[in-house]
């Protein structure tokens, strides 16, 4: 598939990094965005999209081969509606690793779709998501793999509390003649509102024999039980909330070596468990 | 020296009555043992005192000194010094057991005062090797795939840490094979002092020849039957409760454990 014609074009990996690259893409973006990844120097970019009203974003994201790139999305912010649709294509002996933290407000849905499209392609996805209020996520990822030997793992960790709603619908497929592929997704989630709720549809579909295939999916609340247990050490109700919560995020807060950075995301996490009753 | 005082605690769960007018008084430095029958209301007892939302106290109170804690949440009981080893710790995953400890220590220090973290390192590590944990427990989540006997080394291990009043031990000997018995048992002794006061609840004569008890309790049907001394045990031990049922004159006509049909009687018999 040719890249894009139109929009706007970003290429990394030619020259070495001193730090990580920084898009920040604010307000209704309407121009389709191409970021391809070429193959002299690992690359490391965070992508900050901070929406308004409405907005939608088309982002086309390549790799040239034995490029090895980390990837960092970070909404931020509130808006009524926020469209993402992001296309991956991992060439042969590529790496990528995507990340990528709902902490906006409002409703958003996203629609995925990777292909991993030549041999050894590595795809690393972990998304986490934390709502609250009446914000809602759905989300539709996709992993094709189109080439032998070619790896996809995909994390979601999801947090719903309030009257939030999040649907992740998750699809695996491995192609005919890909042998030697691995496929693997992890979902898990916890309720902490009555009213919110987690539906995650995981699906795999291998057309291959020699192939590794898997998924876990995980969505509870905290129960009694559990929260009996906390509270017994003295913890109170919302520290023994937090502390739940923050198995689900710690990973990604850890992850984030800048300062200022890891402190707004964890102030922007703190106000959401924060409001959770 | 504190004091928990239970004065005719009457308990129920899910509209079944399980406790009936218990009364207990643990000072510090006592050690008490409660033993009874399967289905007895020993947890029930000990859930009660720590506050579990499922249980209902009826009527009676619990206080520790001058403290009423009947109506007072889960974690102020704890806070206030109250402590239960649970019969089954329940698993967190994505919690560590490490960052647990470390937020149920500060959750008990005074909000000017701040947590020094590394001499609380030295203290976990300390302790877990003492109850020879293993060092890799701390940064597991907490209780998940732990084997029975690590679960209940970590509730000592949080005893340890936590350093309760008055401290509940539900069958913490249940899970442990012959060598973690011995070093839980010595564990926990070597905590004995005028600060803590304990309540071993068990099946088994073992664990008391490690904690020694002041004090031994049998419960039946909800109610303490009997109190005396370490005689107590022996006699359970090689001849259960028949014995006790006998010289109390209690029915074994339990109205759960018997056919529908003859259910209303049953219920009438046991509910005069
Ligand atoms: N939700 C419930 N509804 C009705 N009865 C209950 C409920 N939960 C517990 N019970 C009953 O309460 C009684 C006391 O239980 P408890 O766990 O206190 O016994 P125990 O003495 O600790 O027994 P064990 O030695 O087996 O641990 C049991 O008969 C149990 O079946
Ligand atoms: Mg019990």
């Amino acid at each position: 598939m040719a890249a894009l014609r139109t929009g706007i074009r970003f290429t990394f990996g030619a020259k070495p990094q001193r730090e990580p690259a920084a898009i920040v893409l604010s307000g209704a973006c309407t121009d389709p965005i191409a970021i391809r990844f070429k193959s002299a120097h690992p690359s490391k970019v965070r992508c900050f999209l901070l929406p308004s009203a409405t907005s939608a974003w088309t982002m086309a994201i390549e790799t040239d081969e034995r490029a090895a790139a980390v990837l960092e999305f970070y909404l931020i912010g509130t808006a009524d509606r926020v469209v993402l649709e992001r296309s991956v294509r991992v060439s042969a002996g590529a790496s990528i690793q995507l990340s990528t933290l709902f902490l906006n407000g409002g409703k958003t849905s996203v629609n995925d779709r990777a292909s991993i499209m030549g041999e050894g392609g590595t795809l690393r996805s972990e998304t986490l998501g934390v709502l609250s209020g009446e914000d809602s996520v759905e989300a539709v990822q996709t992993v094709r793999h189109a080439a032998p030997r070619s790896v996809s793992d995909l994390v979601n960790s999801l947090v719903a509390s309030d009257a939030s709603q999040i649907v992740f619908d998750v699809t695996g497929a491995i192609q005919k003649g890909n042998a030697g592929s691995r496929c693997k997704q992890q979902n898990r989630g916890v309720l902490l509102g009555e009213k919110a709720s987690i539906e995650v549809s995981p699906k795999l579909l291998i057309d291959e024999y020699d192939v590794e295939a898997g998924h876990g999916c995980a969505i509870g609340r905290i129960n009694a039980d559990e929260l009996f247990y906390l509270s017994s050490r003295g913890l109170d109700p919302m520290t023994a909330k937090r502390l739940v919560v923050s198995g689900y995020t710690a990973p990604y807060v850890q992850r984030i070596d800048d300062p200022a950075l890891r402190r707004l995301v964890e102030t922007t996490l703190l106000s959401k468990i924060g409001g959770a009753s | 020296m504190s004091t928990l005082r239970i004065q005719k605690l009457n308990v129920s769960v899910d509209g079944t009555m399980i406790l009936k007018d218990v009364d207990l008084v643990v000072n510090g430095g006592e050690t008490h043992a409660i033993m009874g029958p399967n289905g007895t209301g020993k947890s029930t007892l000990a859930s009660a005192v720590m506050g579990h939302p499922k249980y209902t106290i009826e009527s009676g109170t619990i206080t520790l000194d001058d403290l009423d804690l009947t109506d007072l949440p889960v974690d102020e009981r704890s806070r206030a010094g109250i402590f239960l080893a649970m019969q089954n710790p329940v698993e967190v995953p994505g919690v560590t057991n490490f960052d647990f400890v470390k937020t149920a220590v500060q959750a008990r220090m005074p909000a000017d005062k701040k947590l020094r973290i590394g001499k609380f390192i030295l203290e976990f590590e300390d302790a877990a090797a003492k109850l020879k944990m293993g060092s890799g427990l701390a940064h597991r989540y907490l209780n998940e795939g732990f084997s029975g006997g690590e679960k209940k080394r970590n509730e000592i291990l949080q005893m340890q840490i936590l350093k309760p009043k008055i401290a509940f031990l539900d069958e913490i000997d249940s899970g442990l094979d012959v060598d973690a018995l011995k070093i839980v048992g010595e564990a926990v002794t070597a905590m004995k002092s005028p600060d803590l006061g304990m309540v071993l609840i068990t099946h088994y004569e073992r664990l008391l020849d490690y904690i020694v008890p002041d004090f031994v309790h049998i419960m039946i049907k909800g109610r303490i039957v009997k109190t005396g001394g370490r005689e107590l045990i022996r006699k359970i031990d090689s001849e259960g409760y028949d014995w006790l049922k006998a010289e109390l004159g209690i029915d074994d006509f339990d109205e759960r454990k018997k056919p529908a049909a003859l259910g209303t009687c049953a219920t009438k018999v046991a509910g005069k």
